[in-house]
């Protein structure tokens, strides 16, 4: 399928937030993550949202699948400006709640890198550092677009902070965090699991599963898979 | 000591501003704190404390860790307020874990916190104005012991460096166990886990011991006893068993005795971090193997060795101790 015809899995955003390449499978953890509380809902772009009634929403050709367009490979930080279309204008749901973000999902999608990815968009949104750096905890490959007016004003690749504050809930019920209510604290490693205790034997032929992110809590010192872990992005 | 050990020592000691975890410590200040311990119990130093306050604030039972705090207080000349349980505390009326620990900051020169809530220290050592030990909180850490457990090692052994340790008992909940593995492994040791299979080491703390020790694990103690230069038992903990009935399947599942004992090594050591209920059978006492009552006196030069360079860090003004030349 040619790029020219190829038809948008996920409508496109006028402006908002796009993350993309995220590891197939892990698209709805991103949406749970990204259900923002209440005293966020509040849009957050640098331009007011545009109205509905302007804006019906269309299924359109002549937008690679692998929105947002303009997207290097392995496109790395910091933050770099593009000006490539995203998404073709008179795209935003009619939906869309006034002031309220609107949260699209791509599972499965075609990628060229990783054979499937994940993508999710934020009408209405832009994502901040620290909420891109919690993101890149479930999807540490994932990339960033800021999008105004349809094109990718801002775009980077997500990276591992090395200490998360505040987002995330101890899983361990007699951690003080839990008990006191305090901030928690989690130092981030990027690592392979530890070897299985019993020798399991025998070759697999699938891939090797990509390497999951560690967070270790600062106070009761136990470890956890970053997936495993509730993370609020407030609390 | 040479003269450089003691140099690397005192540098070492300096940057100790709270004693909290052995995930923190370097191996330089490790070997600091065993070389002032060892100044202590021999009576070439003799750290003075006078004019200081140390609050004990034990959360939890604790009989041989409060009073060798408190008996290390007084070899230096220093006094204690203690608090143990919360019955007599205003901690009863609601008030908060941080009131209670900026309040004793203000009454004395260190905290030395035993909580059953994991992370109590670190958060303590937080919001306390004078440095915090660790003095065990909940199933994570208790570094205290796990330094005293080292000192015996190192006293019984001549070294720390590639020794093999088996570690028997509760390896799930035991804090000592984790304090320990994590204090040895940067000197090499071949480390036996000897466990029931629900009693393991957990996952994380194998995974930060990989690379830096020699690991296996087993089920039956026979299998390692012969070639270990020290076997560290422990005791199956009942407060940390939900299940009554689980903690009955696995309370005598691994007792020593001298049979047992009859193929190793005769410089193998049993140290245990007490207190024992059935685990080390009486009869264990009187063998050339026996070093836990030993292991238990060495509790008392550790925590001069921890107080003293803690508070002489944090605090102007305080009196250094004297060795027996008297030099300052």
């Amino acid at each position: 399928m040619s790029t020219a015809t190829k038809e948008m899995k996920v409508d496109a955003i006028c402006e908002g937030s796009v993350i993309d390449h995220i590891p197939a499978g892990r698209g709805l953890d991103v949406m749970r993550l990204l259900q923002l509380p209440e005293e966020q809902r509040e849009a957050r772009t640098g331009r007011p949202a545009a109205s509905p009634a302007d804006a019906p929403p269309v299924r359109t050709p002549a937008v690679p699948a692998a929105a947002p367009a303009g997207q290097a490979p392995g496109a790395a930080s910091p933050v770099r400006s593009s000006t490539t279309p995203a998404d073709p204008p008179g795209a935003v749901p009619a939906e869309m709640p006034a002031g309220r973000p609107v949260l699209m999902i791509g599972v499965n999608l075609g990628s060229g890198k990783h054979g499937r990815k994940d993508l999710v968009k934020i009408e209405g949104y832009e994502l901040s550092e620290a909420e891109a750096a919690v993101v890149a905890l479930i999807a540490p490959e994932a990339t960033l677009s800021i999008i105004q007016e349809y094109r990718v004003a801002r775009k980077s690749r997500l990276s591992l902070p090395p200490e998360i504050r505040r987002y995330g809930v101890c899983r361990n019920p007699n951690c003080i965090t839990n008990i006191e209510g305090i901030e928690t604290r989690f130092t981030v490693q990027q690592r392979p699991d530890a070897p299985p205790r019993a020798t399991a034997g025998g070759l697999s032929a699938s891939p090797p599963p990509p390497v999951p992110v560690h967070l270790h809590c600062r106070y009761c010192e136990k470890e956890y898979r970053a997936e495993s872990i509730e993370i609020r992005l407030t609390r | 000591m040479n003269q450089t050990s003691q140099k690397i020592s005192a540098s070492a000691l300096r940057s100790l501003d709270h004693l909290i975890s052995m995930h923190d410590l370097h191996t330089d200040t490790v070997r600091g704190i065993l070389d002032r311990a060892e100044e202590i119990d021999r009576g070439e130093l003799s750290p003075n404390l006078r004019g200081t306050v140390a609050a004990l604030l034990f959360f939890e039972p604790s009989t041989r860790t409060h009073f060798s705090f408190e008996t290390a207080m007084k070899r230096m000349g220093g006094e204690t307020i203690s608090m143990s349980g919360t019955g007599t505390s205003s901690v009863t009326k609601g008030e908060s874990f941080a009131d209670t620990i900026r309040t004793f900051g203000l009454y004395s020169d260190i905290i030395v916190i035993r909580s059953p809530v994991e992370g109590a220290a670190r958060f303590a050592s937080e919001i306390a104005r004078v440095p915090v030990v660790n003095a065990g909180d909940g199933a994570n850490q208790h570094p205290t012991q796990a330094l005293l457990d080292l000192y015996s090692i190192r006293a019984c052994q001549g070294r720390l460096d590639e020794l093999s340790v088996a570690v028997v008992g509760d390896l799930k909940f035991g804090r000592t166990v984790h304090s320990l593995v994590q204090a040895l492994s940067p000197f090499n040791p071949k480390l036996h886990l000897v466990s029931p299979p629900h009693l393991r080491l957990p996952d994380y703390l194998l995974d930060r011991l990989r690379g830096r020790a020699g690991v296996t694990e087993h089920t039956d103690l026979a299998e390692v006893i012969d070639e270990v230069d020290v076997l560290y038992v422990t005791r199956i903990q009942r407060e940390r068993f939900a299940d009554p009935e689980e903690y009955e399947q696995v309370k005598n599942c691994y007792i020593v005795d001298c049979e047992m004992l009859r193929g190793a090594k005769p410089t193998m050591r049993v140290l245990h971090p007490m207190p024992r209920v059935n685990e080390i059978a009486p009869e264990v006492d009187g063998s050339q193997h026996a070093y836990y009552f030993e292991q238990a006196k060495h509790g008392i030069a550790i925590r001069q060795a921890i107080l003293s360079e803690l508070i002489r860090g944090n605090a102007n003004g305080i009196e250094n101790e004297t060795n027996r030349e008297g030099a300052i």
